[in-house]
């Protein structure tokens, strides 16, 4: 085939560079001599057993399991991750009732460059197909297909309810959107680029543990703190630090407006994704482990009794022991 | 006493060729008696404090940004100025709220996208932009509004619109087509061809995001004649107003926003052409904006004037020229940070959150640029006497800004041979460094 390749070449109708056909008919010439290639023949002279995995890669894929930002302590416990966008699918495949471990990782391990993702349980039987990787974008839709398959028989009174929420549907886009925007510009400003913020959470939380390197430390910083400058100036020309905080503040009253006194958003009985997508800011502002220099974000929402109150819900029920536990742990070491 | 509204300039016959702007004209034509306040086509962005239009100026004081204006004048006439004030019952401030950042997050870049990314819209908004802006922001501004939507839009994928990007992904394709066997080579697709066929592959994607964008939007307006109820316009539907007719009314060659309205929203439709007559009072052409020295086009302006918006000639001096300039020419320079963090003016600077100024004059970042450098050239070097440079014809969109600048006039394409055949000696003479300061993109 490749022979072909080079014959057809040959028929350009422009002339084409003499070098290819130096190379060709050297080719020609130059073969190996027949005691030479006995030689080789005989290699390799012992063939060693296969490497054994390193021992951090996965021993039990048997789970499933969800790369997270989190500590080493707190991927074993199942403690909440302490980035929004990362805690924001992990409370809602919990409301789910999906059976996963997480995994402590950073944005360099991931397939798409930024975490989470989920790593399907794979059985041992079917080694050959591995699951693969699935990123944060179609955890929803991976849900939604095992949901499927799991009750086939129930997809009736899912339509039912997907058509009474219909008309909730405008509003839920809409206030979506107060916290993928506001809420979100506010936290990376707030978290990245607030000196005192960065130090006191950033740097142990995020880049202490992925290098012990002094240079690769400082470098990763800057690419944190610009990619949040760039994130923010992508909406305006400046960042208006007054607009941004004011924004945040107003979308958090909206929100606390539109959850009123009901349990979860949208009056329903049971957590769903927009629950997942508030706890996953609301839990990281108010959890007590980390320690916010720069409070204004944390004092803005602490106003709202109610978002207070439905961040606490979740943590205690959702996450049971592991937030509880957590929250007691700190508030003895304050006393 | 007068306030000074300061919005770029009018073009597709409404009074701004920016949604905010537009936005910023319909609050303040509602909610401000007309002697109260002028409205200024300018061009040079030197005066707003946020480098952003709409800015309003009322005397000494300056704000730039819709919301801002709002916020402002709120505040300013305790509430009497406020068009949002008769929605007392608090799920309504909640819903223009939500409604209004969904509207920016969602309609911008498609607008983005319309006005500026597709190459054959951007051809007629430069056009437009032309006649509102003075000598020589116009070689400055569109270019430079054009990368920011670039930028803006990055994330959805869609830069097939784009004809510049269509051929350096033709000139990689050529390199690879050179090393197939003509036997199994496909022709190549022409131009035309290749846009038709990747347009149509956008066009779903796009379809989408107009739904995304307006479904919610024509469901919030129901019946209604304005957004939230029958009797009174809210800041959202000043917002709905600035967004949705720059979508609807431009008639631009690649239609598909327009279309996109026109075909599954009429009731949006309606909206917005009953809204523009409303708002801003009819067609608005750049005579009214900029009036000519002619006298009897004035005179004719001044008599229907009464009730059309109240535009006030700029003023020329060459002092806000130079400024221009030299802003401008400053945001082309590499490594120098435009970015600088600021707040609004409104507020009294009780702020603890002052500037991080170590952020940006930190010294890692030209480090890290001029260690990228030579890691460009040696890898450039390395890479060219491993492999036989092609001769490259460069383009004027190559240049970056100054390309994009000199793109609009007709003088003709330099073309530059960088590279020798290796036949002739297999020395590389051409060496292209490119330092890329391409932002991470990493969620975060």
């Amino acid at each position: 085939m490749p022979q072909d390749a080079d014959a057809t070449s040959e028929e350009r109708p422009y002339p084409s560079p003499p070098k290819i056909q130096v190379r060709q008919t050297s080719r020609q010439w130059f073969t190996t001599p027949q005691p030479i290639r006995r030689l080789f023949d005989k290699f390799p002279l012992r063939t060693y057993p296969v490497n054994e995995l390193p021992q951090r890669s996965p021993q039990n894929r048997e789970r499933h399991a969800l790369w997270v930002f989190t500590t080493n302590t707190g991927a074993q416990l199942g403690a909440p991750s302490f980035n929004p966008g990362c805690l924001k699918w992990q409370a809602y495949m919990i409301f789910k009732g999906i059976d996963f471990v997480t995994i402590s990782s950073n944005n360099h391990a991931s397939p798409t460059g930024a975490l989470p993702f989920l790593l399907p349980a794979s059985s041992p039987k079917l080694l050959g197909e591995a699951a693969l990787p699935v990123p944060s974008n179609r955890i929803e839709r991976w849900i939604r297909e095992k949901e499927k398959n799991q009750h086939a028989g129930t997809s009736a009174l899912t339509k039912q309810n997907s058509a009474m929420s219909e008309s909730s549907d405008m509003r839920y886009e809409a206030y979506m959107s107060l916290l993928n925007y506001r809420v979100r510009n506010a936290y990376l400003y707030s978290l990245y680029l607030s000196p005192p913020n960065f130090a006191s959470i950033v740097l142990p939380l995020y880049i202490n543990p992925s290098t012990s390197n002094t240079l690769t430390r400082l470098a990763l910083s800057h690419q944190l703190r610009s990619a949040a400058e760039t994130e923010l100036l992508k909406q305006s020309p400046i960042i208006d630090v007054e607009a941004i905080y004011r924004d945040c503040d107003r979308a958090m009253e909206s929100l606390s407006e539109l959850l009123g006194d009901d349990e979860f958003f949208f009056g329903k009985g049971t957590p769903e994704l927009f629950d997942a997508s508030v706890f996953a800011y609301t839990h990281v502002l108010l959890d007590e482990d980390l320690d916010w220099q720069h409070t204004r974000l944390r004092d803005g929402l602490e106003q709202y009794s109610n978002l207070v109150e439905h961040q606490k819900r979740i943590a205690e029920d959702w996450f049971g022991a592991r937030g509880v536990r957590k929250e007691s742990k700190s508030r003895e070491g304050l006393k | 006493m007068v306030l000074e509204l300061h919005v770029w300039g009018p073009a597709f016959s409404l009074p701004s060729i920016d949604p905010q702007c537009l936005a910023a004209i319909a609050y303040l034509a509602q909610s401000l008696p007309r002697d109260h306040w002028v409205l200024v086509a300018i061009s040079d962005l030197t005066l707003s404090p946020t480098k952003e239009l709409p800015a309003l100026h009322d005397q000494s004081i300056a704000i730039g940004g819709f919301e801002n204006i709002v916020d402002y004048l709120r505040k300013r006439s305790d509430g009497q100025w406020d068009l949002d004030r008769q929605l007392s019952a608090p799920k309504g401030r909640a819903d223009i709220t939500a409604f209004s950042s969904f509207l920016i997050s969602q309609a911008h870049p498609l607008l983005d996208l319309s006005l500026y990314v597709a190459s054959e819209n951007y051809t007629k908004t430069r056009t437009a932009y032309s006649s509102i802006l003075q000598w020589p922001t116009q070689y400055f501004v569109p270019p430079q509004r054009r990368t920011f939507a670039k930028a803006r839009t990055e994330h959805l994928g869609l830069s097939s619109l784009d004809l510049d990007t269509l051929d350096e992904q033709r000139g990689s394709s050529r390199k690879a087509a050179d090393l197939i066997p003509q036997s199994l080579r496909t022709s190549r697709p022409t131009v035309t061809g290749l846009v038709r066929y990747k347009q149509s592959n956008a066009r779903f994607k796009l379809d989408a995001l107009v739904d995304a964008a307006f479904k919610p939007l024509q469901q919030l307006l129901g019946e209604k004649k304005w957004m939230l109820s029958d009797e009174r316009a809210t800041s959202l539907d000043c917002l709905a107003l600035g967004y949705l007719s720059l979508a609807l009314i431009p008639e631009l060659p690649q239609s598909w926003l327009a279309e996109g309205l026109q075909g599954r929203y009429p009731k949006l439709c309606k909206y917005v052409e009953d809204g523009v007559k409303e708002v801003f009072r009819g067609n608005v052409t750049v005579e009214h904006a900029l009036p000519n020295s002619t006298d009897e086009h004035s005179t004719r302006i001044e008599e229907e004037s009464e009730t059309a918006l109240p535009w006030r000639a700029p003023e020329q001096n060459l002092g806000s020229v130079g400024a221009s300039i030299l802003s401008s020419t400053l945001d082309l320079v590499p490594f120098y940070k435009r970015s600088v963090v600021t707040t609004s003016s409104i507020q009294p600077p009780h702020s603890i959150d002052t500037p991080p100024r170590w952020l940006t004059s930190t010294l890692i970042p030209p480090l890290l640029a001029s260690a990228g450098a030579v890691a460009a050239i040696a890898s450039y070097l390395l890479y060219s006497s491993l492999s036989t440079p092609e001769p490259e014809k460069r383009r004027l969109s190559d240049m970056g800004e100054a390309g994009a600048m000199f793109a609009g006039l007709n003088f003709g394409e330099p073309k530059k041979e960088l590279g020798n055949s290796p036949g002739d000696g297999g020395v590389p003479v051409g060496l292209e460094v490119d330092v890329e300061s391409a932002g991470e993109k990493r969620d975060l």
